[in-house]
């Protein structure tokens, strides 16, 4: 489908890194895999070349290098899990990294026009996520997203992968992602101190260990149990999306099409409250995904988690999701709904602008 | 640089970082003074005035009172909000910049503030508009504004929040940052996407940031060289390391920047 060619921007000190070998999956050899990672920009913005080398020593050491990756949060695996990394390796040079690039920056040749862009794992930060704002995902929570791909979006299902493949292809997005993490706090470092102190190296390390590993045990659960979604429900929940915040965002009709409307997400690119009208809810059409991105929020957009402001009222949250699966779905059920209203939030605002001349 | 060095002695500048020491004066007093090497009786200080040199740039606010369709236009279009991207003060003094050591001195015994920084919104406005707060400290987010704000931080080493705050909640949520940061990040409201304000968050006492006459003071320092970091949200990184030699006598800076720093 896609013609792959790899991107490597040259890099004066390092001609390595044009250097190609050939990786075999399944049926043939079909795609190159360049011998190193690229360095992100920051890194190759450091003045002082021998810290930028020490920089890349370090994140070798403890991330590998394409020819051996390895994971931060397993330092110490064997040569199973080795070969484990290298067969995730080839499923996602063979179906990932045009999107997802190479380092897993995102930027894959054909990631260009994608709204929204592929992700950038390097950030650390997943969207569709069972555990809190701001901490990492559940590995189990990435192998759901790449399982059912996200509706809506240009991220594909990859449900007919094996399991094995599957599981060794998440384990080889984790070892971009922690290398990303990894590379940044220290290139954070370099900047700011002009060294690497190995004490410092190393407490960027314990966090990246401390941060995946928290994430398993974070799992977050509605707050009561779920109650029966019936039309009574959404009609509450109606109510609470005009009352509780939510029309601010998404527009009182759900569609997000309002002008000021417009924030950044983490990966520094625009973003929209969702249309929640399109029939395509990204993070899952199941009521425990939507009760999870209202509770939580959405990891590194500007929607926030109500699970502070709704506590004392958690039946709340239900009407929500009632609302939201209803409004989503109406499309389906043939009802059409007018595209593109563009409207002030408040009604003291509306009537001024009708007031005006 | 190419500008004039503002007469104290004590502060001398590197223009690279690893760059040599300008000026480094008073050293030997140091050691005449014979300083304790217990860092709590440690009484040098750094202190001073920020001022902006030139004609500072003209910022409109941001939103005007009864603006037509500003969101939640009872509460957040009732005044002016003004542009707090660049406040000045008596004498061009610049309010709202850090001043702060990237790391605390050797030695430094780390001692958690037990009070919280509050974080308060009103008028659709984040008040303080700049905070400094070591990890490990409470942060109070509270709300006294009749609507609701989502509070939305972008901390580069911590995990971020963002979360809905409910109207007039003040019993408010607790907040701990858990790491240093490398410098002030950016704590937004996306519903009034004009509310922006910035937190620094050290493991260590030794910050501050202007008031509303560019004056600051860090206290506590023990004598030696220190380098600072000076930041503001215009400006940038105004100095990334700025050698300082502390000698528990220590006399007011003046730091002067062009107004083409802040966009003047
Ligand atoms: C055609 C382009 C494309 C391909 C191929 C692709 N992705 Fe994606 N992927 C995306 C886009 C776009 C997003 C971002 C969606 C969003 O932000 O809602 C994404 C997001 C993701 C996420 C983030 C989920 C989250 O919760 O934040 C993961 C993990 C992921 N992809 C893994 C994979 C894996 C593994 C493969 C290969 C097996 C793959 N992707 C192939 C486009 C692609
Ligand atoms: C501060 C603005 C803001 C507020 C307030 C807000 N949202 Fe959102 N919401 C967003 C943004 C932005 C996104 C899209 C995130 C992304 O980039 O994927 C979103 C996405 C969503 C999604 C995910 C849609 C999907 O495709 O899976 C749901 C569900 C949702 N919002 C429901 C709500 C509900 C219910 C409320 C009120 C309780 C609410 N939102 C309040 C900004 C907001």
């Amino acid at each position: 489908m896609f013609i792959f060619m790899p991107v490597l921007r040259s890099r004066m000190a390092v001609p390595a890194v044009s250097l190609l070998l050939l990786v075999c999956v399944g049926s043939g050899c079909e795609r190159s895999v360049p011998v190193e990672w690229e360095s992100s920009e920051l890194v190759d913005a450091l003045p002082d070349e021998q810290l930028q080398q020490q920089l890349r020593d370090i994140l070798v050491q403890h991330c590998g290098t394409v020819a051996r990756p390895r994971l931060v949060t397993r330092p110490d695996a064997g040569i199973e899990f080795q070969q484990h990394l290298k067969h995730g390796q080839a499923v996602y040079m063979k179906r990932c990294v045009q999107c997802h690039g190479v380092t897993g920056d995102g930027n894959g040749p054909v990631a260009g026009h994608m709204y929204p862009r592929p992700r950038n794992y390097t950030k650390g930060i997943f969207k569709f996520t069972s555990t809190p704002y701001g901490t990492r995902p559940r590995r189990a929570d990435l192998i759901r997203t790449v399982r059912r791909g996200i509706t809506g979006t240009s991220m594909p299902s990859f449900d007919r992968l094996p399991e094995k493949d599957l599981e060794a292809v998440v384990d080889y997005v984790l070892v971009l992602t922690q290398r990303g993490e990894l590379e940044y706090q220290l290139a954070m470092e370099a900047e700011a101190s002009e060294e690497l102190d190995p004490e410092y190296v190393q407490e960027y390390v314990d966090d990246i260990v401390t941060g995946w590993q928290e994430a398993e045990l974070a799992t977050t659960w509605p707050l009561s149990p779920q109650p029966i979604l019936d039309a009574e429900r959404a009609r509450a929940g109606r109510q609470a999306f005009l009352s509780k915040g939510c029309s601010k965002c998404h527009g009182e009709d759900g569609r997000g099409h309002t002008k000021d409307n417009i924030g950044l997400d983490s990966w520094g690119f625009a973003t929209r409250a969702a249309d929640l009208t399109s029939g395509m809810l990204h993070g899952g059409q199941e009521p425990l995904d939507v009760y999870r991105r209202i509770l939580n929020g959405i990891n590194g957009t500007p929607m926030p988690g109500f699970g502070h402001a709704l506590q004392s009222e958690p039946e709340t949250i239900w009407d929500l999701v009632a609302y939201v699966l209803e409004v989503s779905n109406r499309r389906r059920f043939g009802e059409t709904i007018p595209a593109g209203l563009i409207k002030p939030y408040d009604t003291a605002a509306r009537q001024a602008e009708a007031e005006e001349p | 640089m190419g500008r004039d060095m503002t007469g104290f002695s004590t502060v001398g500048r590197c223009p690279r970082g690893r760059g040599r020491l300008w000026t480094a004066a008073v050293i030997a007093a140091v050691a005449m003074i014979g300083v304790s090497d217990r860092i709590s009786a440690a009484d040098g200080r750094f202190h001073g005035r920020i001022v902006l040199e030139g004609q500072a740039p003209d910022l409109a606010p941001l939103v005007t009172k009864d603006q037509a369709n500003v969101k939640d236009r009872e509460v957040c279009g009732a005044h002016d909000i003004p542009d707090e991207s660049l406040v000045l003060g008596k004498d061009n003094g610049i309010a709202h910049v850090f001043v702060f050591l990237r790391r605390a001195p050797k030695g430094y015994r780390k001692q958690v503030p037990q009070d919280p920084v509050i974080l308060d919104q009103k008028g659709c406005v984040f008040l303080p508009h700049t905070a400094l707060i070591q990890v490990g400290q409470k942060v109070l987010i509270r709300s006294s504004d009749p609507i609701q704000h989502n509070v939305h931080s972008f901390p580069k080493r911590n995990g971020s929040t963002n979360l809905l705050i409910e109207p007039n909640d003040q019993k408010g949520i607790e907040l701990v940052y858990r790491r240093a940061e490398a410098g002030p990040i950016q704590v937004k409201c996306d519903i009034h996407a004009w509310m922006s304000s910035w937190h620094l968050v050290l493991d260590h006492p030794f910050m501050a940031v202007t008031d509303e006459n560019g004056e600051f003071s860090i206290d506590g320092l023990p004598p030696g060289r220190h380098r600072f970091r000076v930041w503001h949200e215009r400006g940038g990184l105004l100095e990334k390391s700025l050698s300082v030699t502390i000698t528990g006598n220590d006399e007011p800076v003046t730091l002067t920047y062009p107004a083409s720093k802040f966009g003047g």
